[in-house]
Formats: C-alpha cells, structure tokens, sequence
C-alpha cells in the first residue's frame, strides 16, 4: 500500500512561518510541480502512488479550511490572487483567481460539467490531441467525477435565486439544466467563493491533495517560483523564494533539483513562469491565445423577496445556447454576498445606492459567460525581479454583439419569470423596467473605442494560453503535455486547453491531469533515472 | 472655511506681501498654484489623516473620504450604521495596503488624477461640498471612459469597505457566515480513493 495515514483533516504544509533560518533551501525530487490547484495536485498525487518522490511549490498561503470564515471580503483578501484586484491592463475585466493551496478549487462554485463533444471533437480533429476526442477523454472525466462526488444538483440544492430563472425558460421553452457539482453532502449555505469550511467541497486540500500527502508529496507554500531551471534543453529544477506572506519578507531562496519539472499554476502564471524562465518560444505562442470566457452578471429584481443567496451558490445553467451554431452561450444563476454586486453590478451614487442595496433580497442573479476566441496575449514585462504581468485582452466587436444578445436573453428570461426590472452589468447605470425598454437600451450601449470600459466583467475560467497542440508551429504543449521547447518540463492546468472549453475547465483540467500523469509515467518513463 | 482653503488663502496673502503687482501676483498665483497643490499636501494636511491609516497617502485619503460621504448616504437609513460607526477607511487602507504593486500605483494615479482635476475651480475635488462633489462624480461617469472606469473601481472599494461589515448586512436580511450558527459538521478530508486502476503504476 502506497499510501500512509491519511489526516482526518488538514494537511501537511511546511509554510514560511515554519522556516527558522535565512539560508537557502536546497531540494531533491523526481518531480517538482508548481501549484496546488487541480492540475498541480491531480499529478502529484498520481505521480506519488506510482512511487516518485514529488514536492508541490505553491505561491500562496495554506489557509485550513477550519479557518474560512465564510466572507467573501476576507476570502478576496486571504484566498485570491492579488485580492481580487488581478485585471488586464486596461482595468475594466478582473480576472478572479485562487492564491492559496488547493488554487482556484478552494473558491470555485463547485460547478464540475464536461466540456461539451463538439468541444472536444474539435481538439482532436483541429488540434491534433485524439487524446481528447470524446470516447478518449470520457474514462478520465468519469474517474475525476468519481472521486470528487459531482453529481446533478438534486432539487434541494435548486435554490429560489435559480427558481426565478427556471420559471421564466419554461415560460419562454428555452432548455435548462440541474447544474452538475462537485461537492458531497452540500450543506447549502451559499459561501462556495468564500471557500467550504465544512469541506463539503470537493477541493484539492480536501482530496487529491490531501491523498498526495498520505503518499508521501511534500508541499511548500508562500513559495514563489521565479524561474524553471534548464540545462542543455532539459529542465532540471526551479528556484524561486519563500514569501512571508505577512509583510512579503523574503524568508529563504529556495531551489529545487528534479528530473521532472510541471506546471500547473493556471493559464495567468504559467506563461509568465515560462517567460520568465526565457523558454525559447520560437513560435511566438507562448502567453498568447488567452481565453478569459467572460462574465457578466444580470440582475432580475421580483416583487416578492428571493433571498438568491442562500441554498447552493449556483442551482441551474442554461443549454439552449451552449450548442455549437447556439452561440456557446453559457447562462447560469448564481448570487453571493452583498459585496459581490459590488464587484459586478452596482453604478448608482448615494441614496439610490443605498435604496438599491437595500433591494437585495429581491434579486435573482444570471451570469452570462462569452466564448471569447483566445485573442488574448499574457505576458511578463521586465526583469524577473521587479518585473510584472501584464494581461492584454478586451472585448471584440463580435463578443460585444453576443453579449449584448445574452442581456437581452437574460431581461427575457426575469420579465418571463415576473421580475419588474432588470440591472444590466454595464458602466453607465442602466436598468430596464419592460422588455421594450430592455431592448431599446441594450441596443443603445456603444462598443466605443475597442469596447474599453463598455461592459462590468469578470473572468473565472482564464484558459489557454499555453496550448496543447500537435502541430508545433501553433501549439506550445504536445499532445502528451510537454511543452514543446524544453524537454522533462510539462504543463497541467487550464492554460492547456486548445481553445476555450464553453463550460467550466475544472473538470477538463483535472481530468487532462489524469491524463497528462500517464504519459508521464509511460511514454516518458525515461526521464526517471532513479 | 475648509483647511485646504485656508491654506490657500495663506499663501495668497503670503505672495502679497512678497509684491503689490498685480500681474505679478497673478502670474505667480497661476503659475505656482498647481506645483503647491502637489508639494503642500504632505505637509500642511499630514495632521489630517487618522493614525491607523498606514497605506493611503493624504491625497487619496481626503478623496476617499469625500466619495465615502457622497457614495455611501447612509444617513437616511435607520437601519444602516454609519460610515463611521463602520470603520469603512480603516477598512479600506488595509485593503489597499494588500494591493500589489502594479495595481497600487494605478490605484495611486488615478485617485490623484481626480483630486487634483478641479484645480481649474481653485478647489481640490476634496474640498467641494457633498452637491458639489456629486455632481462633479455624476459628470466623471458620463464622461471619458477611462474616468467612468475609475469611478467605478473605487466606488467598488467604498462599497467593500462598508458593506463587508456585518452589521450592515442586518438592514438588508443578508445571513452572513451560517455554518456555526447552523451547527454544521465538517467532514474533513474525504476518503482515499479506492479505484483499482489507481494502483497499476505502483513500482
């Protein structure tokens, strides 16, 4: 049996409160991997029971979910990368991220669904990975979906926020779904972003992670890896620093010396690492193709009070206009705490913020998600230290008229279900009481200059920019997961995907892991000289 | 009178004693106002910020401060605590003392571009009265984008600040944090798998 005692809760995180001296820290592994979300720890884990020796480096701090306190203004401040303030480099899209062990499966919605076939007959016809055509890819999807409990949201997990919703796609016949979720035992309180206390969430800490150190993986956190180490075309290590992630103190250098190098720190941080490591990129694709699938968040008000924030976060989506000629066009319901229509929604000034706020309770909330086509470039600016991230993408003429198509979807969908007016996620304040009024405004937004500022979004599922491709003028990754340039250096996480995944990547990525885990352990067996 | 405009009348009157000329007490007055405006405000209003406040510079906290009382007009509302009951700067210099550094310059930028942009009214937008203030944001929002944007970026902060705090969330019937309340139990870690085909790669 590979595994040891498996902790009944927590795990064994060496933080940089737990180092005593400034000297550097020198490491051997078979296999570094860099992030902890569910790229990083899927492999880990995998790589672990096979009998590799493997160390997690994660940027973030280890926060226990005994001490979440289900807020999401603490949670922006303790579990997300740059407290929910990371944007591009205009500062009208935020890209929400996890910054903490476990990554973004601690603060994600739970939702765990299938990129859909046409998807994915796409990556293995356009793209070249047959690993991922349907047939390929379904066995890994199911085992992901065995061991972290996703399932279809029983009706007790449909909460009022998504009752509003479905009573107005019956009343228009347009088709909706149970949403499908991982979590077991859902206790329904509503504070998935704020991450689960009651570890009802099947998140990294709580399994893949937690299994990895009962197999013997060693995780570091507040460890920041500045650089891939490569030698002679082969990755060899990383180094990087310990953070206090208190006053950012620089605690120790740390570096790592393996015959496998992964990473797995998502589609914003690792083209930045890749860059940063001055991987030769003689396609010029590295950081590029950024898919950030946008979000925007309608508002229906109804006259009787819906309290959309308590039961589970996000009770239902919409299928009618996923479909390839539909428009891909993911729609969901989903509301969380008061500070979240801050971040979204809110343009009103004074008292009409406050009478606004104090509307709370009536609203029902549907997000809107925009297959963006991967126009995106991500990339590091300056030196290593003392350099930054810069994350280039604003909305085209294209996804601005398909947004506006999903507002006035949304306003048809609340005025079907009895709302009486209509908030739309904009930077003009603007709202609709009839749906005369919601298309004459809708069709009044302006794109303006290069759709700057025009609509209030957020991204929760950054993906692509390091894509997996047979053909290596295009691609950064093989089908098999290595990248192309430097051999013994893989990548797993959603930076992967070859074009956006139109449904949540969680699942996708986490089985691509399972996959990527394989080849690494079968076509590249060699690697391991030990 | 506020303490901006004292200041001002002060260094007015200082530059008349200097000289009785008329153009060249108005030039100096034009051409010095904008470099004093920039330089003063460390020291002639340092004494004005709170000692908890650690991170927002004297510029960017008499702006906020000014938005606080415009954006969030609690004072109608029974119900709601005020912005000072919240302690909603406080609140939010520890937010912006967690910003990184790329962010927190921009954050530093924009909030000077907006106090200072209504020098031409001889007056820092901080120093406007609440209408004044208002209907000067009023004017932002429907102007340049990039102004519109910024508007909204720290108005979101405002809000943050505020209704992060629980006792606002009372007027709005919003829960908050339930599982305590509610006895949950926690799980802990899940089971390890079991799946047989987890064990074909052990060496």
């Amino acid at each position: 049996m590979i595994y040891k005692e498996l902790p009944k809760e927590g795990i064994p995180v060496t933080q940089a409160r737990d180092i005593r001296s400034s000297e550097d820290i020198i490491l051997d592994a078979d296999v570094v991997v860099i992030g902890s979300g569910t790229g990083g720890a899927i492999i880990a884990h995998n790589l672990a029971i096979a009998g590799k020796k493997v160390i997690i480096l994660e940027a973030g701090r280890y926060v226990p979910s005994s001490e979440f306190t289900e807020d999401m203004a603490w949670a922006l401040e303790n579990l997300y990368q740059d407290v929910g303030t990371q944007t591009n480099t205009i500062g009208d899209t935020v890209v929400m991220q996890g910054n903490c062990v476990g990554g973004s499966s601690v603060i994600s919605s739970t939702i765990a669904t299938r990129a859909p076939d046409y998807v994915l007959e796409s990556w293995a016809k356009d793209h070249g990975v047959e690993a991922l055509a349907p047939n390929n890819i379904y066995p890994y999807y199911e085992k992901v979906e065995r061991h972290l409990h996703v399932h279809l949201n029983e009706p007790h997990e449909i909460n009022d926020c998504a009752n509003a919703i479905i009573r107005g796609c019956e009343a228009l016949g347009w088709s909706w779904r149970p949403q499908s979720r991982n979590a077991k035992q859902c206790a329904l309180t509503g504070h998935c972003l704020a991450g689960c206390p009651s570890d009802r969430k099947t998140s990294m800490p709580v399994t893949y992670l937690a299994w990895a150190t009962a197999a013997g993986v060693k995780i570091y956190s507040d460890t920041y890896v500045e650089q891939i180490l490569i030698k002679n075309g082969r990755a060899v290590g990383v180094s990087g620093r310990m953070i206090d992630p208190k006053n950012q103190a620089v605690i120790a250098n740390i570096k790592v010396n393996a015959q496998i190098v992964v990473s797995s720190a998502g589609a914003i941080q690792t083209p930045l690492l890749l860059q940063r490591s001055k991987l030769p990129n003689k396609n010029n694709q590295l950081g590029r193709n950024l898919s950030l699938h946008p979000t925007g968040v309608v508002l229906g008000k109804f006259p009787v009070p819906v309290y959309g924030w308590r039961g589970a976060f996000t009770g239902m989506h919409i299928d009618e206009f996923l479909g390839e000629k539909d428009g891909k066009m993911l729609m969901e319901s989903g509301l969380a705490a008061p500070v979240q229509l801050m971040a979204q929604n809110e343009l009103s000034i004074g008292v009409d913020h406050i009478r606004f706020m104090e509307e709370f309770k009536y609203f029902s909330a549907l997000n809107i998600f925009i297959p963006d086509k991967g126009h995106g470039f991500v990339h590091w600016s300056g030196p290593i230290r003392g350099g930054s991230k810069r994350i280039e993408w604003n909305m085209t003429k294209e996804e601005f008229a398909l947004y506006k198509d999903g507002l006035k979807r949304a306003g048809r969908i609340f005025f079907a279900a009895g709302a009486e007016r209509v908030y739309l996620p904009t930077y003009q304040r603007v709202q609709a009481s009839s749906l005369e009024e919601l298309d004459s405004i809708v069709d009044g937004i302006d794109y303006g200059s290069l759709g700057i500022f025009s609509m209030r979004l957020v991204s929760l599922n950054a993906q692509g920019s390091c894509r997996m491709g047979a053909d290596r003028t295009k691609a950064v990754v093989d089908p098999y997961g290595q990248t192309y340039e430097v051999s013994g250096l893989f990548v797993s996480d959603a930076s992967l995907l070859p074009s956006i995944a139109v449904q949540h990547p969680l699942l996708t990525v986490a089985a691509l892991a399972h996959y990527i885990s394989e080849q690494i352990l079968t076509r590249h067996k060699g690697y391991f000289w030990s | 009178m506020s303490q901006q405009d004292s200041a001002l009348v002060q260094f007015e009157n200082q530059l008349a004693s200097l000289s009785r000329r008329r153009f060249l007490k108005t030039g100096l007055v034009l051409g010095t106002t904008a470099a004093t405006v920039l330089t003063l405000p460390s020291r002639a209003f340092a004494e004005g910020i709170p000692t908890y406040i650690r991170h927002l510079s004297e510029a960017e906290y008499r702006l906020f401060d000014k938005l606080r009382v415009v954006f969030l007009a609690t004072e109608r509302f029974p119900d709601l605590p005020s912005t000072t009951d919240v302690p909603v700067m406080e609140n939010l210099d520890n937010m912006v003392g967690r910003l990184n550094s790329d962010t927190r310059f921009l954050l530093s930028l924009g909030t000077k571009s907006l106090e200072f942009s209504t020098l031409y009214k001889l007056k820092r937008f901080s120093s406007l009265s609440n209408e004044q203030a208002l209907a000067q944001i009023r004017s932002w929002q429907s102007g340049l984008a990039f102004q519109g944007g910024l508007i909204v970026s720290l108005k979101t902060l405002l809000g943050v600040a505020y209704w992060r705090d629980p006792r606002t969330w009372q007027g709005l019937e919003y829960d908050g944090p339930v599982s305590a309340k509610w006895g949950i139990r926690r799980l802990g870690n899940m089971p390890l798998p079991r799946d047989d085909d987890e064990k074909k790669f052990n060496l």
